[in-house]
């Protein structure tokens, strides 16, 4: 058995019969699954892996803090206004503003709405499909 | 693959009637700006042309082109995805994953080379060989120089696939690239906004399956029936602009009237988008309509235009009306009159501008001095 570890820490070996998911579709962004099964069919190590960056963190640098959310916002477009909002957030709290209860009940409001519309899209444009296609998750790239 | 159906045949065997079908294509002949008399041509292309497959790429990306996409209503994009297109490949909304997905990428691009559709989402990074962009085991670049280069036709869906945004901003850390710098070989059909309008997006391939030649497009390669006009065109607030009515802060008694977003960052005089018109979510509202100015996502460069907040001239205050006019009139038309804007701008300011500034950086000071 071979084993090397990952920049981010993570052993990935070639020990078992070892099955490889890339790309993982219905997600945001792009992802790479791998597991090793051993002879009972149970797997024995797993490592899942983000493969894009877009350094978002080094554009973020040096811009006007109010335009933040509008980059942050663009992590994810599933999700959108929750980074928006933490951004936001993270910005007055540097800064030490304070916001009125009103702009507070706003958020709120904002961001319950964003969790109702974001868990009928997971569920019914993305996760649903895997109870009702399960060949689709397990048959992946012996290597 | 379905390829010699036709989407007549699909929404037929879908139990959807032939009055339905003829409502279908007559909205979206309105939608599109055609007139009652090319729903008849729509229609027929429906029903004799077969599916097209539709290959979706996603590069460096926020997925929100996609969710953008399946909130179209007209047509929705329930009828674009199952019926009039084949879209044989997406690596958001498709079930299957792993190599499965990519056996499917190679067959559309073998069966029906140079027949089908490449819609690019996100961008290539280029910095160390395309290393931070992986899919499917290998640099997202090559992929997309692949499946374009045997595409009939390549959509770049976005501000990002059209001219590099978010990840491109400065100093642009994986040297992301727009995809027509990268795709030399292929008409561009540009179509971007970030995201761009669904019904824009589903307006463009709905063209293409009914005309077969690319819809007409502009000197920067977007489709002239969604991009011809600006934001500020059709925008309800303008009768305000044209008042010299401005909001000057976003809790102002003018922000609460609804005044002109203009003195407060608005990129509307400057922004090419149908926002104005088609609207967002079924026509419910668009982003001026909420409360904020535009943005201008669909410009090229606009995400290192910011603050988002300001003014992107630095006009003074011009509030009387032909003074306003002047500038509207001066912005009317094409890129090139966007230089005469900032110069009618400048000019402007420098005939009104204080000596001593005292009315630059009202949001700023106010970031600095407790609520806003």
């Amino acid at each position: 058995m071979t084993a090397r570890r990952t920049p981010n820490g993570f052993e990935v070996d070639d020990s078992g019969r070892r099955v490889v998911v890339d790309p993982i579709t219905r997600i945001e962004s792009h992802r790479r699954v791998e597991v090793n099964l051993d002879a009972d069919n149970v797997s024995r190590n797993a490592v899942s892996t983000g493969t894009m960056w877009r350094g978002l963190e080094v554009i973020l640098k040096g811009r006007d803090p109010r335009d933040a959310w509008a980059f942050t916002q663009r992590i994810c477009g599933v999700c959108t206004g929750t980074p928006a909002l933490t951004s936001v957030r993270a910005v007055e709290h540097a800064l030490a503003i304070e916001i009125p209860e009103n702009a507070n009940t706003i958020r709120n409001i904002m961001q319950l709405a964003q969790d109702f519309q974001d868990h009928l899209i997971h569920f019914y444009h993305l996760h649903a499909l895997d109870p009702c296609v399960p060949w689709s998750i397990e048959d992946g790239v012996d290597a | 693959m379905t390829g010699c159906e036709t989407f007549y045949d699909v929404i037929r065997r879908q139990g959807i009637s032939r009055r339905s079908f003829v409502k279908f294509c007559t909205l979206t002949a309105a939608a599109m700006g055609l007139g009652e008399a090319h729903a008849g041509t729509i229609a027929r292309a429906l029903e004799t042309k077969p599916r097209i497959p539709v290959l979706w790429l996603h590069g460096l990306e926020c997925t929100c082109c996609s969710e953008s996409f399946i909130r179209s209503a007209h047509p929705s994009a329930k009828d674009v995805v199952l019926s009039m297109i084949s879209l044989d490949y997406t690596d958001t909304p498709m079930a299957a994953a792993g190599h499965r997905a990519e056996a499917i990428l190679e067959e559309i691009r073998h069966e029906y080379r140079g027949n089908y559709i490449a819609a690019i989402e996100g961008n290539p990074p280029l910095d160390e060989d395309g290393m931070h962009c992986i899919t499917g085991g290998r640099p997202f670049v090559d992929k997309l120089e692949e499946v374009c280069a045997d595409a009939k036709a390549v959509i770049s869906r976005g501000s990002s696939a059209s001219w590099g945004w978010v990840q491109a901003a400065r100093p642009n850390p994986t040297r992301a690239t727009p995809v027509d710098t990268v795709v030399t070989d292929q008409a561009v059909i540009e179509v971007p906004g970030c995201p761009p309008i669904a019904e824009v997006m589903t307006g463009v391939i709905t063209y293409i399956v009914t005309f077969d030649p690319l819809p007409t497009l502009d000197a920067q390669g977007r489709p002239q029936m969604f991009y011809s006009q600006r934001v500020h065109d059709k925008c309800y607030r303008r009768p305000h602009f044209d008042a010299g009515q401005f909001a000057e802060s976003f809790d102002d008694a003018g922000a609460r009237k609804g005044y002109c977003l203009y003195k407060v960052g608005c990129r509307g005089p400057t922004t090419d988008n149908a926002c104005s018109t088609v609207r967002w979510n079924d026509g419910v509202s668009s982003p001026i309509q909420s409360g904020h100015g535009c943005v201008g996502c669909s410009e090229e460069g606009f995400r290192d235009q910011g603050p988002f907040d300001e003014r992107l001239a630095h006009v003074g205050a011009f509030g009387v009306e032909a003074n306003a006019d002047r500038i509207g009139f001066a912005a009317a038309g094409a890129v090139t009159a966007r230089i005469a804007v900032h110069a009618e701008a400048s000019a402007v300011e420098r005939m009104v501008h204080k000596p001593n500034g005292v009315a630059e950086d009202k949001n700023l000071a106010s970031l600095d001095g407790g609520p806003r």
